[in-house]
């Protein structure tokens, strides 16, 4: 009789135990998202505003003009920093500038784009900038950071779209059924033109005296009386004549996957995806084609210095527009006959973004993998130097001993006098994420 | 966790080093007399059920599932018919391959010298390493966690010392997989937390 209880005891225990057998999976993901906005043409041309100096929060291109150093805010604006002295520069203003991603200067008058239009704001009272001029509608579509914006002319309006972190959780099947993916998670930032930036410098014949520095990608570049703004496919010509009123001057068209724009003597070199082209400018009115040196699909800005150019190809583990390449090197060009580039050597690099020279002194934006300094006074055994790797740079300017480095977590500073050590002067750093 | 086993193993072996003071006989009868072991594998049943993934009230059935299980169980008696020691096994999910380090106790009824059918009960918790699982890339990351497992069943005497077992129970497996695709610096995370509950019905030997 015990032993019968028992066992009924065991079943009911056992129909209990087996009704509550259910399997309980949850499943958090973590992603980068993009989400779609738009901005109509009026919300477009009456935010061009100037603000107090405001925090950077996603850095962009940066740009020298005598003391003053424009970081741009990805398609936000600028902002205005006086750098007289590296060691403390000062934030001035910021100029709410949407759409913006490019700048260049010439004297008093500062170039941007704003999605479709070519604005000149008068900067000679950083903190408050007046708009001078504004050629409407030049540019109909772009692209950054693996993000294109476009522009529907009958309702007005530009589409546009930015990155977001997503994060889901839901219940699955604990015996997993094949993965859906619901964003694209997989963009590199940077890698897509655009943010990354080396350096195009004054000495290597940039414009005339009253124009500044950008940097080697920079799709801008002021030579002369001439602004030369590179698209996707095309460049741009403005002529500057009256600075403070630029007249669109009509484009030539470039193929496809154009990035970067470097002018060095009467040259424009061009950073394509696929290779360098090389323009001559000898006509400002009409450059012709000259040459082109192709190489395995990859992102590579260009910077040219004492007839050999550098430039950097990085390869991405995923798909993007850059494309395919399978290595991360530095490849040294001799330029000297421009009709025909000739290869000198490659070397290996791990994630290289903007790259800078100054007399030899070569800087190299690894991103994530920080930077390095190199000796390139001999193009055939260029020895690096230096790897900074606790920080994150993707843009490089070396102006009179002194480098300005932008990167994800902000602004730095150093003094390369001695190559061999560099002294950080100064950090601006990004606003601290909540 | 770690500490565990170790004062688990530093335990028996000091029951082994002091039996080996004494005579060999009397370490042979300790064992004979105490040393208890449960061997059994089984299957693992869980419930199919209905989950609304994407919360459209589109629901999506989790199908019934089925896995196998093997475990060993060593331990001494400590009190009449209770029994304490530890369990190691492998339990073969679909996906994952857990390997449940567990203490444990087993009690059973009647005169164990009696040659007729008896009744136990055993309660193992511990944790579910997860060693035999690869990752697909170095950013994953692969938890163990709890395990938990109790038991009844039937001992069926063979005719010698040892027992057929049949038991019905319940099994407990928590972990955690976290999968990293994407670039660098915007990573995609899919991240995880199992928690199978499964009835476990399992056979074995018991001596």
């Amino acid at each position: 009789m015990k032993k019968f209880l028992f066992s009924t005891l065991l079943m009911a225990a056992l129909a209990t135990a087996l009704s509550s057998c259910k399997d309980n999976c949850v499943q958090t993901v973590t992603y980068r998202g993009t989400e779609s906005f738009k901005i109509s043409l009026a919300e477009l041309r009456s935010s061009l505003k100037t603000f107090p100096a405001q925090e950077l929060e996603n850095p962009g291109k940066i740009y020298v003009k005598d003391n003053y150093l424009f970081i741009n805010e990805v398609k936000k604006g600028i902002h205005v920093i006086d750098n007289t002295n590296p060691s403390s520069p000062k934030a001035i203003s910021f100029i709410q500038i949407l759409g913006n991603i490019d700048i260049a200067v010439k004297d008093n008058i500062l170039y941007a784009d704003s999605y479709t239009d070519f604005v000149a704001l008068d900067i000679s009272n950083p903190k408050d900038v007046k708009e001078v001029s504004r050629t409407e509608s030049v540019f109909l579509n772009g692209q950054l950071d693996g993000l294109g914006w476009t522009y529907n002319a009958p309702d007005q309006t530009i589409y546009d779209s930015r990155y977001k972190i997503y994060i889901t959780t839901q219940e699955i099947s604990c015996d997993p059924q094949p993965q859906y993916y619901y964003g694209w998670g997989y963009y590199d930032v940077a890698s897509y033109g655009g943010i990354k930036s080396g350096i195009a410098q004054s000495t290597t014949g940039t414009g005339g005296t009253g124009t500044g520095v950008s940097g080697s990608t920079a799709r801008f570049a002021i030579i002369d009386e001439r602004l030369y703004a590179v698209t996707q496919n095309d460049m741009k010509l403005f002529n500057l004549k009256n600075p403070s009123k630029p007249s669109y001057d009509g484009f030539l068209n470039l193929g496809f996957g154009i990035e970067t724009i470097f002018p060095y003597k009467d040259k424009i070199f061009l950073g394509t995806t696929t290779g360098v082209q090389i323009w001559d400018n000898k006509n400002p009115q009409k450059p012709t084609f000259l040459s082109r040196l192709d190489h395995a699909r990859a992102c590579d800005p260009v910077v040219v210095e004492n007839d050999i150019a550098y430039v950097t190809l990085r390869s991405m583990n995923n798909f993007s527009r850059c494309g395919p390449a399978f290595s991360n090197q530095l490849d040294v060009i001799d330029v000297s006959n421009l009709a025909s580039p000739k290869l000198l050597k490659s070397y290996q690099m791990e994630n290289p973004y903007g790259l800078g020279i100054d007399n030899s002194k070569l800087f190299i934006c690894e991103g994530t993998k920080g930077l390095k300094t190199f000796d390139a006074s001999k193009s055939m055994d260029i020895k690096q130097l230096q790897h900074f790797k606790d920080m994150n740079a993707y843009d490089v300017i070396p102006l009179n001993n002194t480098l300005m480095v932008i990167g994800k977590d902000g602004l730095y500073q150093y003094d390369y006098s001695n190559l061999n050590s560099l002294k950080l002067l100064s950090k601006i750093a990004v606003k601290a994420i909540m | 966790m770690k500490k565990i086993l170790t004062l688990m193993l530093s335990v028996v072996c000091s029951l082994t080093y002091a039996q080996e003071q004494k005579k060999q006989s009397s370490f042979k009868n300790f064992v004979k007399e105490k040393y208890v072991n449960y061997t059994d594998f089984g299957i693992f049943l869980s419930k199919s059920y209905q989950i609304d993934t994407y919360g459209t009230g589109y629901g999506q059935t989790v199908k019934a599932n089925t896995a196998f299980t093997l475990q060993t169980y060593n331990g001494f008696k400590v009190y009449k018919n209770l029994v304490v020691g530890a369990t190691v096994g492998v339990d073969w999910f679909s996906d994952y391959q857990v390997v449940p380090i567990s203490l444990g106790i087993r009690v059973s009824s009647g005169d164990p010298k009696l040659k007729k059918v008896k009744t136990f009960a055993g309660m193992d918790a511990g944790y579910g390493f997860m060693w035999l699982n690869d990752k697909s890339s170095d950013r994953d990351v692969i938890k163990g966690g709890l395990t938990l497992s109790p038991t009844v069943g039937f001992l069926i005497p063979t005719g010698g010392n040892a027992n057929f077992t049949f038991s019905v129970g319940y099994k407990r497996n928590l972990f955690n997989i976290t999968k990293v695709t994407g670039s660098q610096e915007y990573p995609y995370i899919t991240q995880t937390d199992y928690e199978l509950n499964r009835m476990a019905v399992r056979l074995g030997v018991n001596f």
